[in-house]
């Protein structure tokens, strides 16, 4: 469908959706990274993440006293590994908001120009989520040298694994996204919105123990997460098992089922929730707020 | 003609007048206390119910429930006084703060001492909620000494904060990302939720330098039964160590605080926002 603006020739809306969100993107990563030279913003990136995984590190070998190759060790360290998009990506979409609203004031800018949201706030989660796959990446490669983790990589099963990332990232967009829409009614001080709401999900969805250990009203609402899906599709799509008997009966395809279905529901929350707020931040004169604290 | 303050009452008025925010204006905003106090206690469950899927054994629980509240001082510094004068920069009060005749050093005084109210109230919350969950025992052994190390313990940690508070007068978004930078390896090093020991002793050693190393595993030691391999130092040893730091941040602070100030006054960063 060609879309006329003013004078300007028709282009297609998917090209215009691809300019907004590469400028997005590049306003992210630019926003992200440019305070600082490449080493220094390469070290900013990988200290915060391999920090955290070697908290867990040290926790299992004071406890355990033995060898990394122990499966739980690995299953503990990868899904940590992993778990580290939600908290970024998340933070990336909402604190978008906070940020060009209270200390770039742009926000407003935003609204009158002629982009949709949506594309234009995951956009600048793309930066974001470029820099976190390096960070899982060196983390996972820290896992296997020196600790000693054992990944079975012939044996993986690479279909699974993509399929899982691409649901699972998803789903992170559109927490995100809902975050956002939530941070349209909030003060500045709402900048750790999404710190907080990843450490409950870390909590929640297994990233780093079974969701067994949980108490079971706790159980029933971890499965109402699709990153409890994601992280369990993970696991097994690259261990081959599961460390966490609360899915051994359950098949590869009944949780990327779940997962889409998921997905889809959280997408549409998100899409109403962030409607709702970006109405009522309209009326109460919200957009161009600056709140000082 | 009113009467002019003295040096000495000119700064402590400083500090009372920076720290009443911080008690009164904190608490005002409830939806702080909540985030503040529920989301450490979430981030420490998580840890905790690692230490069950290992079946570890329980002090170990009781480890993580102090360290988890101990983060909260830690995360005070960070964001709530070295963090603050990006915050003031950026709202344009940083230059009327240097402007004003008190002492920088007073002003973050004043900061510290009702950051550290208001945080004590948040970590209380999160020690005695992660304790009644979480079954935490205590078997103080010394409770004068806990007191003192924790004391201790805050007065350094306080000036390591006034030190770091000294480059957001020259840095922006810079030092912003060095303090969220510093985060999670401050949790790792300092021990907070595993024995510094584990670190082995020249890790440790080196960690000691972060003044809630020693006062964490001082005060591990004090309040639980555990295995005394597991502590790093003899308590009041580390609690030795920590009243000589004490001098020493506070010294470094005030030096890093004149040097920057001066060197921000030459640069003409007092004022840039949007950095």
């Amino acid at each position: 469908m060609a879309v006329e603006i003013g004078g300007y020739p028709p282009i297609a809306l998917w090209q215009r959706i691809w300019l907004q969100f590469k400028n997005a993107s590049r306003l992210g990563w630019l926003i992200e990274s440019n305070w600082a030279d490449p080493f220094v913003f390469a070290i900013y990136t990988l200290v915060r993440p391999l920090a955290g995984a070697f908290i867990l590190v040290f926790m299992y070998l004071v406890v355990v006293q033995g060898s990394t190759a122990n499966p739980f060790f690995a299953h503990m360290y990868l899904s940590n590994a992993f778990f580290m998009y939600v908290g970024r990506v998340m933070m990336a979409l909402s604190y978008a908001i906070i940020d060009d609203r209270e200390h770039y004031e742009m926000l407003k800018y935003i609204y009158i120009s002629p982009l949709e949201l949506f594309v234009f706030l995951v956009g600048r989660g793309m930066a974001q989520m470029g820099t976190t796959t390096i960070s899982v990446f060196v983390t996972v490669l820290l896992g296997l040298w020196p600790l000693g983790m054992r990944i079975p990589w012939v044996d993986a099963n690479w279909g699974l694994f993509v399929l899982a990332m691409m649901l699972g990232l998803v789903a992170i967009l559109f927490m995100g996204y809902l975050l956002a829409g939530i941070c349209l009614l909030l003060a500045r001080h709402a900048f750790a919105i999404a710190e907080g709401i990843a450490a409950v999900l870390y909590l929640l969805v297994g990233a780093v123990f079974p969701i067994s250990v949980l108490p079971v009203w706790l159980q029933v609402i971890s499965r109402a997460f699709p990153l409890t899906y994601w992280l369990e599709l993970i696991r097994r799509s690259l261990l081959g098992s599961s460390f966490d008997q609360t899915w051994t009966t359950v098949s590869n395809l009944t949780l990327v089922f779940w997962l889409a279905g998921l997905t889809v529901l959280f997408g549409l929350i998100a899409f109403l929730v962030f409607r709702w707020a970006d109405g009522l931040a309209k009326r109460r004169g919200l957009i161009d707020q600056i709140s000082g604290y | 003609m009113p009467r002019m303050a003295g040096s000495t009452e000119l700064f402590l008025r400083a500090i009372i007048g920076r720290a009443y925010p911080r008690i009164v204006g904190a608490n005002r905003e409830l939806s702080w206390l909540v985030t503040e106090s529920v989301l450490p206690l979430l981030g420490l469950a998580a840890y905790v119910f690692i230490y069950k899927a290992m079946n570890a054994p329980p002090v170990f629980v009781s480890y993580v429930v102090l360290g988890g509240a101990m983060t909260a001082y830690w995360l005070n510094v960070l964001w709530s006084m070295a963090a603050q004068w990006y915050w003031e920069k950026e709202t344009a009060n940083l230059q009327l703060c240097i402007m004003a005749p008190a002492s920088p050093m007073a002003i973050l005084l004043g900061m510290g001492i009702g950051g550290l109210f208001a945080t004590t109230i948040r970590a209380t919350v999160v020690i005695l909620v992660g304790s009644l969950i979480f079954g935490v025992t205590y078997q103080v052994s010394n409770l004068w000494l806990v007191v003192l190390v924790f004391f201790l313990a805050m007065v350094a940690l306080y000036g390591v904060g006034m030190m770091l508070a000294s480059l957001f007068l020259l840095s922006g978004r810079e030092a912003w990302n060095l303090s969220n930078m510093l985060q999670e390896p401050v949790y790792l090093v300092s021990g907070f939720y595993f024995p510094v020991r584990s670190l082995g002793v020249w890790g440790a050693a080196a960690a000691s330098a972060i003044p809630l190393t020693l006062g964490l595993d001082a005060m591990r030691q004090l309040l639980f039964l555990s295995d005394p391999t597991l502590g790093f130092l003899a308590p009041w040893v580390e609690c030795l160590i920590l009243l000589a730091l004490c001098p020493v941040f506070l010294w470094l602070a005030k030096v890093f605080l004149a040097k920057m100030e001066r060197l921000a006054r030459i640069e003409g960063r007092l004022t840039l926002r949007w950095q």
